[in-house]
């Protein structure tokens, strides 16, 4: 069965779709996708979309899914490399992706990424401090 | 007026993509900028998609040129689909919510019924130039025509592989059903053998069984002629022939005879048994009505009865046709029946009753209401010298051989025997019988002759030789038939008969069957073929029990045949009176059996 590979690169799980997803294979990936950060307690996701010519209501839908489910398994997820158009069709089709963080390309995706996750640490520490107190 | 570009049917996940990449690629080639594209690739994801979820959908682009040039997207689906549209009517029907993404992105999107169940939807976009050249639109038809058939191909492919995996499946099976084939043939060849094992086994117990008939003929046989003897010779003394005797002596002979008689119905029904097993049973056939049977039996049985309280009743047949069967072997079932009935009642009443069976028989009921049966032991009183144990056994006497016999020969007589009973409560035993015997089932037209009488006259020679090797048999006879005034000559083997008959030319001869070194069918024929002895009349006297094949090569030559068991000076004496009743009369043509 075609699957959309998922790779890991230190904290972060790596994702690029290639081919334009039918609807199983998009909801496979969401699967696929929750099942992996719970194994590697990953700690941030990217997306990259920059192949996908067509992102419809219900593959928006899949990639609000799979932002909302990595938020409650304490993963960020950053969706990168959307095309103009495709930004401008989802405007007008009327979603938002409420939840879901975007960034111009992968550079930029990784940085916000690091910078979340070292946010949530520095959190940590800091109740851990008070803690002490 | 409008132009069809391309059609494709939508089933699959797989041809809502195909569709969207394929209407991308149309919308380009149509001169739409990259948002356009965009916007009418989402479009058609968002209805391809309803469409092919439900059922079946269909999916045509068009090119319109009226009003304006656009292009016209017609999707076919069904309209169960939740959310599609909204009214019922004609008038009232309108996109329903799952159609506003499709509305936002395209310039018209229209809804109408296409028959039963079906929505036709309509989304068109304005060309954003004139109408492209009739040659472009031929080279995208083309293309979009050759990408089809390359998706054909796919399609053709993937159905080859689909059958190769078939085919492997199928050979797969095959192996399956072969190894399948093989264990059978294994198990086969197990039963195989298995019967033929049972086969040997079946044989082993028929040959026990003839062997066991043929030891029980023979020993009854060798039995059966020192018992003749001994009750000979306790009647001849019971009847003074000898001079008197004293009253002492009179009842130790009574009791001489009362256990000799006692002994020979053991014997005979031993024989009788062997005899019928053997299937060398005859049955000699007479017509009889059952009220004449029941009237004997009556008479005979009456002096059975072991308790005074017991009633022996008959119940006097209504429609009953007359019987053409071998009445003594009726009466003998009968017989059995009732006395074991009286046996076992104390008090209480023992029923005799006859009425038609099916399949053309006579059943006769013996009913009695004494102590019963045990269901287990209903079977097993009809083995070979069976008697169930119990505390109604004691005092009475009996060889176990009753009730088998009486099947055997209710089943000889096409019929069966039969018992009903309650432990406490008393027995049904029914009897059934052909009512004719020639015509019972199985029946191969077979009739056993009725013996015809001999009709002579008055004798007048004197001299009968006995040819016997039992001095105890020579003797008897002459004592039997002594006051005849004959002259009796003695030869205990064949040959010394045979120079006997030629020297004294006696006028009749009496000829025992077993004799040693030459036996009495040899001697009969050597008599026959000597013309000096051709004429004397010969009785033969023999123990054995003759089969219908013996008795008619026998009759050809003799008079008649005397049994041993149960020689009465009557019989034996009408006999030769018979045999004597004139020289050079026809040897043969009848017998009498005593």
């Amino acid at each position: 069965m075609e699957r959309i590979p998922i790779l890991r690169m230190g904290r972060v799980l790596l994702v690029t779709i290639q081919v334009d997803m039918h609807d199983q294979l998009a909801v496979t990936l969401q699967d696929d996708l929750t099942a992996k950060i719970v194994e590697t307690g990953a700690g941030g996701v990217l997306i990259d979309i920059s192949s996908l010519e067509v992102v419809d209501s219900f593959i928006g839908r899949i990639l609000g899914n799979i932002a909302t489910m990595s938020r409650v398994l304490d993963a960020q997820t950053v969706v990168v490399g959307m095309q103009p158009a495709v930004a401008i069709t989802l405007v007008e089709l009327g979603m938002s992706l409420p939840g879901i963080r975007t960034a111009l390309n992968v550079e930029k995706g990784m940085t916000l990424l690091q910078a979340s996750m070292d946010a949530d640490e520095v959190v940590l520490e800091v109740a851990d401090a008070s803690l002490e107190d | 007026m409008s132009s069809s570009l391309f059609q494709s049917e939508l089933r699959t996940g797989q041809d809502v993509v195909n569709t969207r990449q394929r209407g991308r690629h149309i919308a380009q080639s149509l001169g739409f900028d990259g948002q356009d594209q965009v916007r009418i690739a989402t479009a058609i994801s968002e209805v391809a998609r309803l469409a092919a979820t439900q059922a079946n959908g269909h999916i045509e682009f068009l090119l319109e040129e009226r009003p304006v040039p656009a292009l016209l997207v017609r999707v076919r689906a069904s309209a169960f689909n939740e959310g599609l549209v909204v009214g019922n009517t004609p008038e009232t029907l309108r996109p329903g919510p799952a159609l506003a993404p499709a509305q936002r992105l395209m310039d018209r999107v229209v809804l109408r019924r296409e028959g039963d169940g079906w929505l036709l939807l309509e989304m068109a976009q304005r060309l954003p130039h004139l109408t492209p050249l009739p040659q472009a639109l031929a080279s995208l038809r083309d293309e979009l025509e050759r990408q089809r058939r390359s998706n054909a191909a796919d399609e053709l492919q993937k159905q080859n592989a689909d059958l190769l995996r078939i085919l492997d499946e199928l050979q797969a099976r095959k192996a399956e059903v072969d190894r399948l084939n093989r264990e059978l043939e294994e198990t086969n060849r197990g039963v195989v053998a298995l019967y033929a094992e049972l086969e040997e086994k079946a044989e082993a117990l028929r040959r026990a069984s003839d062997m066991k008939t043929r030891f029980i003929s023979n020993v009854s046989h060798e039995l059966r002629t020192p018992i003749s003897s001994v009750l000979n010779l306790s009647r001849l003394l019971l009847d003074r022939i000898d001079g008197p005797l004293t009253t002492e002596q009179e009842k130790q002979v009574l009791f001489i005879r009362k256990s000799g008689e006692a002994l020979q119905e053991l014997i005979d029904d031993l024989l009788d048994l062997a005899k019928i097993e053997s299937g060398r049973s005859e049955v000699l056939c007479t017509r009889f009505s059952v009220a004449e049977l029941f009237g004997a039996l009556r008479g005979m049985l009456r002096p059975l009865r072991v308790n005074e309280g017991v009633l022996l009743v008959f119940d006097e047949p209504v429609g009953l046709p007359e019987l053409h069967t071998d009445e003594r072997k009726v009466s003998q079932i009968l017989r059995n029946l009732v006395s074991n009935a009286l046996k076992f009642t104390t008090r209480g009443e023992v029923r005799v009753s006859a009425k038609p069976g099916p399949r053309d028989t006579v059943v006769f009921s013996v009913r009695d209401n004494g102590v019963g049966i045990a269901p287990e032991d209903q079977e097993r009183i009809f083995e070979e010298f069976v008697q169930v144990e119990g505390p109604h056994q004691q005092g009475v006497k009996g060889t176990g051989l009753g009730l088998p016999l009486s099947r055997r020969l209710s089943e000889l007589l096409g019929g069966s025997l039969l018992v009903e009973s309650q432990p406490g409560q008393g027995s049904t035993f029914h009897a059934a019988v052909s009512r004719d015997y020639t015509q019972r089932p199985g029946a191969a037209g077979e009739e056993g002759g009725d013996p015809q009488e001999l009709e002579r006259d008055a004798p007048h020679t004197r001299t009968v030789l006995i040819i016997d090797d039992d001095e105890v048999a020579r003797y008897l006879l002459q004592r039997l038939l002594s006051d005849a005034s004959l002259q009796f000559r003695e030869a205990a083997t064949g040959f010394e008969g045979l120079r006997l008959a030629r020297e004294v030319r006696p006028a009749a001869i009496l000829l025992d069957l077993s004799l040693p070194g030459m036996d009495g069918f040899e001697v009969l024929e050597a008599l026959r073929r000597e013309p000096s002895t051709r004429d004397i009349p010969v009785i033969i006297h023999t123990s054995r029990s003759l089969t219908e094949q013996e008795r008619g090569r026998l009759l050809a030559h003799a008079v008649g045949i005397l049994s041993k068991s149960g020689l009465t000076r009557d019989v034996a004496f009408d006999l030769l009176q018979r045999a004597l009743s004139g020289p050079g009369q026809t040897p043969g043509g009848g017998a009498a059996q005593t």
